[in-house]
């Protein structure tokens, strides 16, 4: 939000074709955004706090003083705390052996650290089971162990540090590679050795982002449902608790004032980071350095980053191959016989599923990146009033675990005066609100393309406005739409936490289904259905760019 | 803080190329040669691309060199890593630690060597006296003017007392006005502390205001050393003579030389020319504009037509056609010299010790 509005006042009020669509879009927009955004959330706290006869908050307070509500909420917070630690410093040792030490292999190493975030996460828990169950290949197959330690906080730690380390990494990414080189250049010139630069330059500047990473981390252990459902065992943490009891015991009120204390420290961890970041950001001081930062030669530096990327990877890789040979075997772990049975069952069973999946997806990912530009165009570029709050809410879903969401939805929409549920539009719903802070985001970046001399430019050469739109302005905001749209689908199809509430016999989802797979015991099915979904989320991620940015990179080429 | 024992730096036939993934190694630094004396002040100027900085960057040990030699008083530093060399490098974006104070950023390199707090008090605070920025020291670098930082980055270096300064650029962000008042400073600074120093810059007027030698560069080799009067008025090559300031490079015929003297030809005319290495034949006659005579055509010289004037304020710049060949000269606006209107006949002079002689192939 902040950096939209720093946008806003440079920019000043210009922009395409405001004085024709906005004022009709912009109280549309807002309404949109307080029906799909606000509503359902003041909808899920009114069930919490006023229930039945008594005075408002008494369940609140009843679900906050039982024994076993606290052990869930403080498993949580436990879960959360050791993810965000453990996974922060591998993303950070992870990110730093690809930026900044000399090893091979670099390309291979970043495929496979970023295929979780491409992955629904339950796919970790499934995998781990193959691998590490009661009758997982290696626990069982290989050592003759039939355990249950996989169950409980050892196994959901490792879940999900698999699971979100990568998007972790993914930032700490970007931080090495944007630290200015002369930064540790000119602490070496001053005397220090390559450690004491890094330590007293280099991880000082990355503090703020390692405290992000945590809090994001921290965010992602909480929402996750997929795998305390499959992993939990002795561990209960909130939202499967949410999950069991709306789902099992139909207790929506005690539900909602659960989704409450899930909601509470989740919405706590993105406002510290908010005020962290904007805190502890240090403006680059003077001009940027261009010089890179040579890499680290030091043979036992290399060796161990060498290490530390290849286990990683490895575990990764043994999680996808497992999965890969569980779906064409027909009981993983007890019958080993080769079979086509269940990508076939996946292709007739499932075909609902994976086609309403894609459909889905990819009309949400249009929908909110559309949404997106107009909200970001509305706020970076005009003065409408109330433009900061619209903005605001929208990027709310950041803040709010998908299960909270998904019950906030089911919610708000089972009755008078919307009722949406057992629809698509539901489903789109609930997409487009998680990912339309991303697609604001894009939206931004694709305003960034654009500076008001060019649409200027092509009209004093003649153009009509629509011929500007089409021939200048699009082009250049393509890429950075696209990458929106993929990101947005990518999300939606992965997500688990957000759509359980909502999916319904007409329109099934593909996560939903491999967590009744696997509750059934279908573990082949399961499998293969999580190797078409990860299949189709690469195919649109490698596809999409090459079917639609052709045309434009040719032309400027010439 | 003066530095009774500067050190020399002699750098011997260096080369420095980048490898491009993919591509061929281009080299930045070739076959680079220098001296400096103990306590100089040297200028490395050339054009932007010509491998100033990769220069700096090796003396300073941030990139490895191919082949070369790098002495610091007759002791080799060339493979020495940065922090081993006691080289001071004030970057050009200055580089300083933005989460540290300014008081911070200066004693950043005697807390590495664990100094006591009452050297690191003294020391710092004798250092930001130097840069006149005393009051200052509480600061983040965030918080300081342009000029400001380039100070303090200054004083972190000269706080560590080092064998050499180097300064990549370190006037190029900051605005006109306060570069030539920075300039100034920093050149009484480095005599008072008489710490050998390389600053490079691609401001031919900042390399001759500030330094004893001034070494040109161009396309990663050292194209000519000498004390800037000398650069200016005897430079090796036609690129010098361009870089350093405006010159007119007229063609013309050496028709006799004795000893340091020579004559030559041009435009029919012939001038007797001084301190003039060349032989006998075609060659390039280097006048600066400042130095042509602009006359009423009546008077004996060179007929010309004036083709251009551009009034600049305090100077006047007329082109003037003769033949196939434009001459540039520079008067200054002075309100009673005759001044000469677009098309007037004039008549050109130059005098001949004001002549510098090159081989007619040189560019
Ligand atoms: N890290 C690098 N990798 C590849 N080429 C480089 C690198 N740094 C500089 N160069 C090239 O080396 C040449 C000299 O660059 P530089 O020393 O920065 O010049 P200057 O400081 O004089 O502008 C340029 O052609 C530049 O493109
Ligand atoms: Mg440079």
């Amino acid at each position: 939000m902040t950096h939209v509005e720093a946008n806003a006042a440079a920019a000043g009020e210009e922009g395409i074709g405001r004085n024709l669509v906005l004022p009709v879009l912009y109280p549309l927009l807002a309404l949109l955004i307080l029906v799909f955004v606000a509503y359902p959330m003041f909808v899920l706290f009114g069930r919490a706090v006023v229930e039945g006869s008594g005075p408002p908050f008494t369940l609140v307070w009843k679900v906050a003083a039982d024994p076993y509500n606290r052990k869930v909420f403080w498993n949580t917070l436990l879960l959360g705390a050791i993810v965000a630690v453990l996974g922060t410093l591998l993303a950070t040792a992870y990110a730093y052996a690809m930026t900044r030490v000399s090893i091979p292999g670099k390309k291979v190493w970043h495929f496979f650290a970023m295929l979780p975030t491409i992955s629904p996460p339950i796919l970790m828990a499934l995998g781990l089971i193959l691998l590490y169950g009661r009758r997982g290949i290696v626990t069982y197959g290989l050592f003759g162990i039939q355990t249950t330690g996989l169950y409980g906080l050892y196994g959901l730690v490792i879940a999900q540090l698999m699971s979100y380390f990568p998007f972790a990494y993914l930032l700490m990414l970007n931080l090495f590679r944007g630290l200015d080189a002369s930064m540790e250049e000119a602490a070496g010139t001053l005397g220090a050795n390559a450690w004491q630069a890094l330590r007293t330059v280099s991880l000082p500047l990355l503090l703020p982002g390692l405290a992000g990473s945590v809090l994001l981390l921290f965010g992602y252990s909480f929402a996750d449902l997929g795998n305390p459902m499959l992993l939990g065992g002795d561990f209960p943490v909130l939202s499967a608790q949410i999950y069991q009891t709306i789902i099992g015991m139909y207790d929506v009120p005690q539900g909602a004032a659960l989704a409450i204390f899930l909601l509470a420290p989740s919405v706590l961890m993105f406002v510290a980071h908010k005020r962290l970041s904007s805190r502890m950001s240090y403006a680059t001081v003077g001009a940027k350095g261009s010089s890179r930062l040579r890499l680290v030669m030091y043979l036992p530096a290399r060796i161990a980053a060498l290490v530390l990327v290849g286990i990683v990877t490895l575990a990764i890789c043994l999680q996808y191959a497992t999965i890969l040979a569980g779906a064409f075997t027909q009981l993983f772990g007890i019958n080993y016989t080769p079979t086509l049975r269940h990508v076939i069952a996946t292709f007739t069973k499932s075909r609902g599923a994976i086609l309403d999946t894609f459909a889905l997806g990819v009309i949400s990912a249009i929908v909110s990146v559309g949404l997106g530009l107009v909200i970001a165009h509305l706020v970076a570029r005009t003065r409408h009033f109330g433009r900061g709050l619209v903005d605001f809410v929208a990027n709310t879903p950041l803040a709010i675990p998908g299960t909270v969401i998904g019950l906030a939805f089911a919610l708000a929409f089972s009755g008078s005066p919307l009722l949406l549920t057992g629809t698509a539009a539901i489903i789109i719903v609930a997409f487009v609100v998680r990912a339309l802070p991303y697609g604001i985001r894009s939206g931004v970046a694709a305003l960034d393309q654009i500076h008001r001399s060019l649409d200027e430019a092509s009209m004093t050469m003649g153009a009509t406005s629509g011929q500007t739109l089409w021939r200048v302005l699009l082009p250049l905001v393509r890429p950075a739409l696209l990458a929106g749209m993929v990101f947005a689908f990518t999300r939606s199809v992965t997500t688990l936490s957000a759509v359980i509430f909502v999916v319904s016999p007409h329109w099934s989802l593909v996560t939903p289904t491999i967590l009744s797979q696997m509750d059934r015991g279908d573990v082949g099915e399961a499998a293969a259905l999580s190797v078409v979904v990860v299949l189709m989320v690469l195919a649109v991620i490698h596809g999409v760019p090459r079917l639609f940015d052709r045309d434009w990179r040719e032309v400027h080429q010439e | 803080m003066s530095n009774r024992t500067a050190k020399s730096l002699r750098v011997q036939s260096l080369n420095k190329s980048y490898g491009i993934k993919g591509g061929p190694r281009i080299p930045a630094v070739i076959d680079f040669s220098l001296d400096v004396a103990p306590g100089e002040f040297v200028t490395l100027l050339g054009p932007s691309g010509c491998g100033k900085t990769t220069a700096l960057r090796v003396l300073a040990g941030l990139e490895d060199i191919d082949s070369g030699e790098v002495l610091l008083d007759g002791r080799s530093i060339a493979r020495l890593p940065p922090h081993r060399r006691r080289i001071g490098m004030v970057f050009q974006n200055y580089a300083l630690f933005p989460h540290m104070s300014v008081f911070e950023n200066v004693a950043y390199s005697l807390r590495l060597r664990r100094a006591a707090e009452v050297d690191v008090k003294r020391d710092v605070g004798d250092a930001l006296d130097v840069v006149g920025l005393a009051d200052f020291s509480n600061r983040l670098p965030g918080q300081l003017s342009g000029g400001q930082q380039q100070r303090v980055a200054v004083a972190r270096a000269l706080v560590m007392k080092p064998d050499l300064l180097l300064f990549d650029e370190p006037l190029s962000n900051l605005d006109a006005k306060l570069r030539v008042q920075v300039r100034s400073e920093l050149r009484r600074l480095q005599r008072a502390l008489g710490t050998t120093s390389l600053f490079v810059t691609h401001d031919q007027e900042e390399a001759m205001s500030l330094s004893d030698r001034i070494a040109v560069m161009r396309a990663g080799r050292v194209e000519q050393i000498g004390a800037p009067s000398e650069i200016y008025a005897r430079p090796a090559t036609l690129f010098v003579a361009g870089f350093i300031g405006k010159v007119n490079a007229l063609p013309g015929t050496v028709v006799s030389t004795n000893g340091g003297r020579a004559t030559a030809e041009c435009f029919g005319h012939r001038f007797d020319i001084s301190g003039a290495a060349v032989t006998r034949g075609d060659a390039l006659l280097l006048v600066r504009p400042e130095t042509v005579l602009l006359q009423p055509p009546e008077r004996t010289g060179i007929a010309g037509i004036v083709s251009e004037i551009e009034y600049l304020g305090d100077r006047t710049e007329y082109r003037v056609r003769v033949g196939e060949t434009t001459v540039a000269a520079v008067r200054p606006s002075l309100g009673q010299e005759a001044s000469f209107t677009e098309g007037a006949r004039v008549s050109l002079a130059f005098a001949g010790d004001s002549i510098h002689l090159l081989p007619a192939g040189s560019v």
